[in-house]
């Protein structure tokens, strides 16, 4: 069920409804919430609820065999992130790995040749099962008490705000949120109001609006060779990508405000970073903070030496890639990344760059144009097409001011107006000024009006969030 | 009167979102009843008219069968003035592709009674795709996409014309105070299956769009012999089958034969070893209102020049 569909309206309409009736109590609170957010996960497909429910009940159970068995901790924890790990294989990359044997087996001589099996990607799969490993692995540490109770457990996992699409949770933030009951206060449902709101208009409106200008620019059989043009494809990309997967984040939270709950920031205007280390601390924070404290420290982070470090790093930042999907494409992104980050902590050069009067801004020109190049391997559709792509957005000396006539002159006006208010969030945060509105109950209160008004009549054509396919 | 102010602004805290979520629910509602339509359609409830369409069985001599190219572009009641007095009905859908399923729905379609009976194929490319077999108009009507309630679809449909999208493409003129918020569409839905239509301002963006919808998914050949295969089975009943190319631009032409992979003359050779009739219409020369449509006053010539070629190539090579 997609936020931005009419079936959503109406569950959510009924979930609210009902709410009030259920919330105070702890088991039919958990019921409520775990058997809705099942009827909205298996909307899609109910059959892959007993997926859901299955590596969730082996989180469950491992869980509480730590506590009764400390002795075999380790084994269960391995069990678990077995289990979980090996649904993704399953589930996400069994193909991608029998498409590489094959290429291998043919490469050296063999004629083993077998066809994909084509198994279906259940929405959300790369979502829950971290999630759900979270969990685990927290109990392992120590840093969470084990619940008894399943309805809770699954509550928690399957909370439908978070389900399909994140922020990714961490167990200790959720699960002792949902372990009592607080009404939301005014404020707090405004913000979730304000939230919603925003959410949708960056999904419906700039991402459903940008997206046919940049579909009909990666598929097209006859690909524009303007350095220009693709510059700017790659430019409505980022915000479509960006407003796509952080509207989703923001109507989520919006959600857990409205129920009581407080979802954790996924999305911090990661464009305006002066740095790609800084970059990752606002751009889809939730998995970035993941791999960091269950990927990156556990490996030794950089305690064990300079070398040691950028080893991890690249290990990260490649897994990192491929959580996104299966794909040469999304490797070579992380391994971008991991390049990017790798000469950043070797050369420190924003650092010394911002010592220079208007540096900081510069470092963000350089950062925003990294970051676009590393999109064309995210969106391309092979390692073939990112490198002709590439190849005509090197091609500077043929980067003019003149329009391509094939660029949507309506998306690109879109595109300024982002910019301008991007440039506007940049100086407010540099100069950490607040807006002359403030806090304004009434202008703040007019600026949702509108905005819901916008995401019902200037939406484009609806589409899935690119991160279900994650 | 501080006092008074106070308590008007601690009543308006406490009911803010209240306000706002109504105040936001009355101007979505003002705008979608006063913005002008963007479907100006005529005739039968387009609701009425696919439920009608689907429901069709055992009820005409001649059946023309096809995609939106084809219910847009023919005219039964044209083709009834060369053809006589006998019932005849357009049977396209749109996006469609020629399953096995709408195959033997074009044979339920055509009665028992009567005399002889017509089938006529309108053959655009992208009806012999994978992609239009997968994902085709007709299948959705008959069978609602699985887990997706009618009801819901159709409360989609119903909202879509207040509350729909003006999309970007429809922001300057919003903004600039154009006459309208964006393209307008017409249709006339006809009893006899046909739905001629145009919009306002005329494009060609289907072209592109298309462009999209033949990359990596060209005519399949396995398509091209089950129609082969279904012609041969009509013949084999007695049934006169005729086969034409719904005209179009020449750029969706050039499209069609380039990156739909569509050899005309080899499908011909097919078809009529098979048994059927090729009608040689016009590729193009009829104005279009999107890029591949024809416009309402186009198809009604077009229906015209169809007409008599089919009745004449009936009275010279009779099918037996």
């Amino acid at each position: 069920m997609l936020f931005n569909s009419i079936e959503f309206l109406l569950f959510a309409a009924g979930f609210f409804a009902f709410w009030p009736l259920v919330r105070a109590r702890d088991n039919p609170r958990w019921l409520y919430i775990t058997t809705l957010s099942f009827f909205f996960y298996g909307w899609w497909d109910w059959r892959y609820v007993f997926l859901l429910v299955g590596t969730g009940l082996v989180d469950f159970v491992a869980a509480l065999a730590m506590v009764r068995w400390p002795a075999r901790r380790k084994a269960l924890l391995i069990a678990s992130l077995g289990s979980n790990i090996g649904t993704l294989m399953l589930f996400k990359y069994l193909d991608f790995g029998i498409a590489n044997a094959s290429w291998l087996a043919h490469r050296l001589g063999s004629d083993l040749a077998i066809g994909p099996i084509g198994i279906v990607l259940p929405v959300g799969v790369s979502f829950y099962t971290f999630q759900s490993m979270s969990y685990t692995i927290e109990v392992y540490r120590g840093q969470l008490k084990a619940t008894h109770s399943p309805l809770h457990f699954f509550a928690s996992l399957s909370l439908f705000p978070h389900l399909v699409a994140g922020p990714i949770m961490r167990a200790s933030d959720l699960l002792p949120q949902l372990a009592s009951h607080r009404r939301p206060t005014l404020d707090e449902k405004w913000e979730g109001a304000r939230l919603i709101a925003f959410g949708f208009v960056k999904k419906v409106v700039i991402a459903d609006n940008l997206a046919p200008v940049v579909n009909q620019a990666f598929g097209s059989a006859h690909p524009s060779q303007s350095t220009t043009y693709w510059w700017l494809i790659l430019a409505m990309f980022a915000y479509q990508i960006y407003c796509d997967f952080s509207g989703y984040s923001d109507i989520a939270r919006g959600l857990a405000r409205w129920l009581g709950y407080d979802f954790n920031l996924n999305f911090d205007h990661p464009y305006i970073a002066a740095s790609f280390a800084e970059f990752w601390t606002r751009w889809h924070i939730s998995l970035s903070g993941w791999f960091r404290d269950y990927v990156y420290v556990p490996l030794g982070g950089s305690r064990r030496g300079a070398a040691i470090g950028y080893r991890n790093l690249w290990i990260t930042m490649v897994v990192s890639g491929l959580w996104h999907g299966a794909s040469w494409t999304f490797v070579v992104w992380g391994a971008l990344h991991a390049l990017f980050l790798s000469v950043e902590r070797w050369t420190r050069w924003p650092a010394r760059l911002a010592t220079v009067p208007g540096g900081r801004w510069v470092s963000r020109a350089i950062v925003f144009v990294l970051v676009l190049l590393s999109w064309v391997f995210f969106r391309a559709e092979s390692i073939d097409q990112a490198l002709a792509i590439t190849r005509i957005l090197l091609d500077l000396p043929r980067l003019t001011l003149e329009l391509a006539p094939e660029i949507d002159r309506n998306a690109l006006a879109l595109l300024g107006l982002i910019a301008l208010r991007q440039g506007w969030v940049a100086w407010r945060t540099d100069s950490k000024s607040t807006p002359p509105w403030g806090s304004r109950p009434l202008f703040e209160s007019a600026v949702v009006v509108v905005l819901l008004v916008a995401a019902v009549f200037l939406r484009g054509a609806g589409s899935a969030f690119i991160y279900f396919q994650f | 009167m501080k006092e008074g102010s106070t308590g008007f602004r601690a009543t308006l805290s406490r009911y803010r979102l209240s306000l706002t979520l109504a105040t936001a629910a009355a101007l979505v509602v003002t705008v979608g009843l006063i913005r002008p339509r963007i479907n100006d359609n005529a005739g039968l409830d387009p609701d009425d008219y696919w439920a009608m369409k689907t429901a069709w069985r055992g009820c005409a001599d001649a059946v023309i069968a096809g995609d939106s190219r084809v219910y847009k572009a023919v005219s039964p009641a044209v083709m009834k003035q060369f053809l006589g007095e006998r019932r005849i009905l357009n049977y396209g859908f749109s996006g469609n592709g020629y399953t096995a399923e709408y195959l033997r729905a074009i044979e339920e379609v055509l009665a028992a009674d009567g005399g002889e009976k017509i089938i006529v194929l309108g053959i655009t490319p992208h009806a012999l795709t994978q992609r239009a077999c997968a994902t085709n108009g007709f299948k959705d009507l008959r069978r609602p996409t699985k887990g997706r309630p009618r009801l819901l679809a159709l409360l989609e449909r119903k909202l879509d014309e207040p509350f729909g999208g003006v999309r970007l493409k429809g922001l300057p003129s919003l903004v600039l105070g154009g006459p309208r918020f964006t393209k307008r569409f017409h249709n006339h839905y006809h009893e006899d299956g046909w739905a001629p239509g145009g919009q306002n301002p005329e494009t060609d963006e289907a072209v592109e769009y298309y462009r999209g919808l033949f990359k990596n998914n060209p005519v399949s050949d396995e398509i091209v012999a089950r129609v082969e295969a279904a012609v041969v089975r009509w013949r084999a009943r007695g049934i006169a089958v005729y086969g034409f190319r719904p005209p179009t631009t020449p750029g969706m032409l050039a499209l069609e034969d380039g990156d739909g992979g569509f050899d005309e003359a080899r499908f011909v050779a097919r078809f009529e070893r098979a048994g059927g009739v090729w009608l040689p219409v016009p590729g193009t020369g009829y104005a279009s209102y999107d890029g591949s449509h024809l416009r309402d006053d186009a198809a009604l010539r077009f229906s015209a020049d169809l007409a008599p070629q089919l009745a004449a190539v009936r009275s010279t090579t009779p099918q037996r």
